[in-house]
């Protein structure tokens, strides 16, 4: 047999290890791709990238590659998700460059997600409900979250009681921050994260009892979250979400707190940058939607690095608002909202 | 008159092997002489690159001879050098000779695109204006006439490989491909379409021979007339080390978006080896692409990885889209409605060229055409994601058509 013949018949070659099977092409790729995910974390670092970040980032890619495997039971979609996860660009940032902690939060909320996905005994639903009220007290940029587990509590997947532990858990964090921060005499009402502050002006009033910007703009967001509850309370599905839908409702509901809130910072871009990922593995035609959300997280940790952003933070912020009314629209299509609908129920 | 000349103008005539119209003739005449018309015009230009690289380059040819190519002083590839020796020996002013000497291969590179658009696409007429159009691209006129730039040797030593790859001869289309390597670095953006060619049994293992061996047989003059050969075999890493003061050189990439000049030193790193991760996973999907490789595919895979490759790497100066620009007129010739594709990136590059040349600033910031490249760059990617089912839809039509044919003839 010819070497050439033998090389290309071993790269679609069948193995088996225990339960698992894959081609030694799929192996190939999943070991010069964390190959390649190591190396690009090498220049920013004086010796070997810190090993709990790379590791933490692993676990992401493999438990985001799990996910994808139970919603898809596509191998190639597998390999995919976890080779993109290793190389992303927002990820290296946030870990090997600047050593933040997003994620840690990703990680859970997406071993959350597989516990709620997986099954649908109570469990994975309390599980769910643990992981995520332990977000919500971490930090305010998940309180996005909370909108999606309300929309979850009215499409009946999430109990009462679920709910208000989310609640209490993310309404505690929520008040205890803004509280402290309208206070703190910011000057800024964004940090590297390209929201409507971004267009409207981020510069905060100084000298005032109040910061009317970002008291509005907090309100704001309260206020139309409320509306989307009220939007969102017309979905007549009994059975809840399928994983698509709920995929597209935390990608939404994370992005849309996130443009509103005042004091976000570049992190905030971090979860739905690896949802979107996911979501596109499920509704590959949605791939825009992870591209363009790469795009506007990246050019934020870049801002936060060098000071100083090659184009208008605001391209960014419009770039970020059409991505959630792609989004917003394509809830609205889960639902069944159309005019037609909405003039039947009036 | 009007009778004999209309008839002329209809006549068959034969052009070698080539069999054309009168009209095709005339229009091909025509347009040939124009071509040449705005060469000669512009060939006075003297750009900086000239004055200050290429001029010394040549002086040192022509104080030292030959022995020259022993000393560093020169970071192209040896078999370029061995073109500025040639020019010096002759009598004749050396900018108008070199330009000459790019100029000509333009207008076989024009023949050569013609040549690929006939054999894919069967269509005498899109052939001939390929040519034509390829002549009067300003990128084209821009790069040999008006900037003494080279990077039509490498495209059209790509042009022929591909032809003769088209054409199934593998053997000769690597040798190209080697010349080509041996020119320059940025043959390498295409590569990868190589190794799709491999898994899909179109050439084996044996045609990438002839990549390191016409590299060795391009340095092996300088390295007899004296230069050591660990420089010489290192020469492209020198040349990939000496843009470091900025990560995209007036060329619309994704530096353009996020910043390119900042953390000049980790992105060079960072960028190979996410570029090369982002290739892995490409080639994997493609891998397990269900796909006939046919002459349009094959054209794709070339545009598509030329244009992949310059969005991601760092350091790209903005005459790298030269290659993918030819492609890319091939590719909209055969599929018409793509022809979009082939006006934004017209633009796109042309504003680089004009930076350079008249050292203002472009009235568009690179940001913006960084986004309409990635545009153009989804939009390759998706024809070529979805080749197979429009290969496939295609093939239906066909049937259908034949079958409709066939029955109208009973």
């Amino acid at each position: 047999m010819r070497v050439d013949d033998l090389l290309r018949g071993l790269l679609f070659q069948r193995f088996r290890v225990g339960a698992v099977s894959f081609d030694f092409l799929e192996g190939l790729l999943a070991v010069c791709i964390t190959g390649a995910a190591y190396l690009l974390r090498t220049p920013f670092e004086a010796g070997p990238p810190h090993w709990p970040y790379l590791l933490a980032e692993w676990y992401l890619a493999a438990a985001s590659a799990v996910l994808v495997r139970h919603l898809t039971h596509s191998r190639k979609k597998t390999m995919g998700t976890y080779g993109i996860l290793l190389i992303l660009p927002v990820v290296v940032a946030d870990g090997t460059i600047l050593r933040g902690d997003a994620c840690v939060g990703a990680l859970l909320f997406v071993c959350g997600l597989l516990f709620l996905m997986q099954s649908e005994k109570p469990w994975g639903a309390w599980l769910f409900t643990f992981v995520t009220a332990g977000l919500l007290l971490w930090s305010v940029r998940y309180v996005g979250l909370l909108l999606g587990c309300m929309a979850l509590w009215q499409s009946r997947r999430l109990k009462a009681e679920q709910l208000l532990l989310l609640l209490a858990a993310g309404g505690a964090r929520f008040f205890a921050a803004y509280r402290a921060w309208l206070s703190a005499g910011y000057t800024l009402v964004t940090f590297h994260w390209p929201n409507v502050y971004e267009i409207v002006g981020k510069e905060a009033v100084q000298g005032q009892l109040i910061d009317p910007l970002a008291l509005v703009g907090l309100f704001l967001a309260c206020g139309l979250s409320v509306l989307f509850l009220y939007l969102h309370s017309f979905w007549a599905g009994e059975n809840g979400p399928a994983p698509v839908q709920l995929l597209r409702l935390f990608l939404f509901c994370g992005l849309f707190a996130g443009y509103l809130l005042p004091y976000m910072d570049q992190s905030y871009g971090y979860l739905p940058c690896v949802l979107a990922i996911i979501y596109m593995m499920l509704v590959p035609g949605e791939f825009p939607v992870p591209m363009a959300l790469q795009i506007v997280a990246f050019t934020g940790y870049q801002e936060c690095f060098n000071g100083a952003s090659m184009m208008p933070m605001a391209v960014f912020a419009v770039l970020q608002l059409l991505v959630i009314l792609w989004l917003g629209a394509g809830l609205l299509r889960d639902a069944g909202i159309g005019y037609e609908v909405w003039k039947r129920r009036n | 008159m009007d009778q004999s000349v209309r008839k002329w103008m209809e006549k068959e005539i034969l052009v070698g092997r080539w069999k054309m119209r009168g009209a095709e003739l005339l229009f091909l005449t025509a347009l040939t002489a124009l071509a040449v018309l705005v060469r000669v015009q512009v060939r006075s230009f003297v750009a900086d690159d000239w004055s200050i690289y290429w001029s010394s380059w040549l002086l040192e040819f022509q104080t030292r001879g030959f022995s020259a190519l022993a000393d560093d002083f020169y970071d192209y590839a040896p078999p370029v050098m061995y073109l500025l020796y040639g020019i010096t020996r002759l009598p004749v002013n050396a900018m108008t000779a070199f330009k000459s000497v790019c100029c000509l291969l333009e207008f076989a590179g024009a023949a050569v695109i013609a040549g690929i658009v006939s054999e894919c696409t069967g269509s005498r007429r899109r052939a001939q204006f390929a040519y034509g159009l390829f002549l009067f691209l300003p990128t084209v006129i821009l790069n040999a006439a008006v900037w003494s730039q080279c990077d039509i040797i490498y495209t059209f030593l790509i042009l022929c490989s591909v032809r003769f790859l088209l054409k199934g001869k593998a053997w000769t289309g690597m040798w190209l491909y080697g010349a080509a390597f041996a020119v320059k670095l940025q043959t390498l953006f295409i590569f990868p379409f190589l190794v799709i060619l491999w898994v899909r049994r179109k050439v084996d293992l044996k045609h990438f021979l002839p990549i390191p061996v016409m590299y060795a047989l391009g340095i092996l003059p300088a390295w007899l007339a004296g230069r050591p050969l660990g420089e010489l075999i290192g020469i492209y890493a020198f040349q990939g080390s000496k843009d470091r003061w900025s990560l995209s050189i007036k060329f619309p990439n994704i530096y353009q978006i996020i910043g390119n000049q900042y953390f000049l030193d980790e992105y060079v790193g960072a960028g190979m080896y996410l570029i090369l991760g982002i290739l892995m996973l490409v080639l994997f999907v493609m891998a397990y692409q269900n796909v006939r490789v046919t002459k349009e595919y094959v054209i794709l895979m070339v545009l598509f990885f030329g244009l992949l490759t310059t969005y991601f790497l760092p350091h790209m100066h903005e005459r790298y889209l030269y290659l993918t620009d030819a492609f890319l007129l091939i590719y909209v010739l055969i599929r018409p409605e793509r022809f979009w594709l082939f006006i934004a990136t017209g633009f796109l590059t042309v504003v680089g060229y004009g930076e350079y040349l008249t050292k203002h600033p472009p009235c568009v910031p690179y940001g913006v055409l960084a986004f309409v490249q990635l545009a153009v760059l989804v939009a390759i990617g998706l024809d070529l994601y979805r080749y197979p089912r429009y290969e496939g839809d295609r093939q239906k039509l066909d049937a259908k058509e034949e079958g409709r044919i066939g029955d109208a003839c009973g």
